[in-house]
């Protein structure tokens, strides 16, 4: 029978004698981590989707994305401000590594945007993983499941099998 | 859409009949308060119902199965063969689902017959309809996964689930996308509205 990471952090805290809020703010913590860390990316697709939508490329697509993207970080900042944490700062668009590449052509935008859905995907499940509250996992598992249909989306446009995993992990 | 309600009505009520007890408990567990205790230890309690929840999505992936191996013969071409893909698929969330109720401590619950799973199939006339009740599978799986997302205490078996809904959704934008409809519709994936307790129990 295989140990939780919940057993594994009361067994440490046991050795260490810590005290059950102690365990709670570890997992209060990694709750908090994990869900800043999805709205970074969704941050860095709602900045780097307006530019490559503003240059012309996937504009009618990335305009669709950029509506559901805003929804996800409007919950993904309720969370953590619910969790007494302060979403990051949005990136800058001359801050986004590879976002001017993506300005250069339709091929290179989409190769971009595949490796961001494919990020939100691998962190949102980062989050649920670390997350307790069950209406936020409820919630980031739907915000999930529409980036891997935008994710599908791009894959089809680039002419690459749609769905390549049976589980899809992201990146 | 009657009809897309109809046949999501009999796909949610098929699963939760195949679970019996185990649909209740999905209806049950942590109903009411959203909050885990942050520090709780997995008791053996607990397993028993994470293992509950799986062997009911096992029954829903045992029905997947069968209907994409119907849907399959009821369209041609590359539709075929991304049904047969799809099966193929399901087949491995089920295998997943078998290998990981064991290490709840529990024992996977064997399948109903093909026959039984299709009793409760809506008639597939044609091509569109075939493709329409795939998406119905999909979003029954959705719904089933998100609920159940949402209940299990077991970390891994948690981590499991995520990356099936994820797939599950994959699946319903690429026939959403055969049909020539919005293949990622909303902004967050839910499935259909989950069973009222009378429908479940």
């Amino acid at each position: 029978m295989r140990s939780t990471r919940r057993q594994a952090l009361l067994a440490a805290g046991a050795s260490l004698l810590l005290p059950a809020s102690a365990l709670a703010d570890v997992e209060h913590d990694q709750a908090k981590a994990t869900l800043a860390a999805v709205l970074k990316v969704e941050q860095t697709a709602l900045v780097a989707y307006e530019a490559i939508a503003n240059s012309g490329v996937l504009k009618d697509v990335l305009r669709q994305f950029l509506d559901q993207e805003r929804q996800h970080a409007a919950q993904l900042a309720d969370a953590l401000d619910n969790l007494g944490a302060k979403p990051p700062i949005p990136p800058r668009r001359a801050g986004i590594p590879g976002l001017d590449n993506a300005l250069q052509s339709r091929a290179a935008a989409l190769g971009f945007a595949m490796e961001l859905e494919s990020r939100a995907i691998a962190a949102y499940q980062a989050a649920i993983d670390a997350t307790v509250d069950s209406n936020v996992v409820r919630t980031n598992a739907g915000a999930m499941g529409t980036d891997a249909q935008q994710l599908v989306i791009l894959r089809e446009l680039a002419g690459l099998n749609p769905v390549p995993h049976a589980f899809e992990t992201g990146a | 859409m009657a009809n897309e309600r109809s046949r999501r009505e009999i796909l949610v009520a098929s699963a939760a009949l195949a679970g019996g007890a185990s649909a209740a408990l999905i209806a049950s567990c942590g109903g009411g308060n959203s909050k885990t205790p942050s520090t709780e230890t997995v008791s053996t309690i607990q397993m028993q119902d994470d293992a509950a929840i799986l062997n009911t999505l096992l029954d829903l992936e045992s029905s997947a199965i069968v209907a994409y191996g119907l849907i399959a013969q009821r369209v041609s071409g590359r539709n075929a063969a991304l049904a047969r893909k799809l099966r193929g698929h399901e087949q491995a969330h089920a295998a997943a689902l078998r290998r990981a109720i064991p290490r709840l401590g529990q024992t996977p619950a064997a399948p109903k017959t093909a026959a039984e799973y299709e009793a409760t199939f809506p008639p597939l006339r044609d091509e569109r309809t075939a493709l329409s009740f795939a998406v119905d599978v999909e979003d029954t799986a959705i719904g089933a996964y998100a609920d159940a997302i949402a209940k299990v205490v077991t970390d891994n078996v948690r981590r499991l689930l995520a990356t099936i809904i994820a797939a599950e959704s994959e699946h319903a934008a690429v026939v959403l996308g055969r049909l020539g409809r919005p293949q990622a519709p909303a902004a967050f994936v839910t499935g259909p509205p989950p069973p009222t307790g009378s429908e479940g129990g």
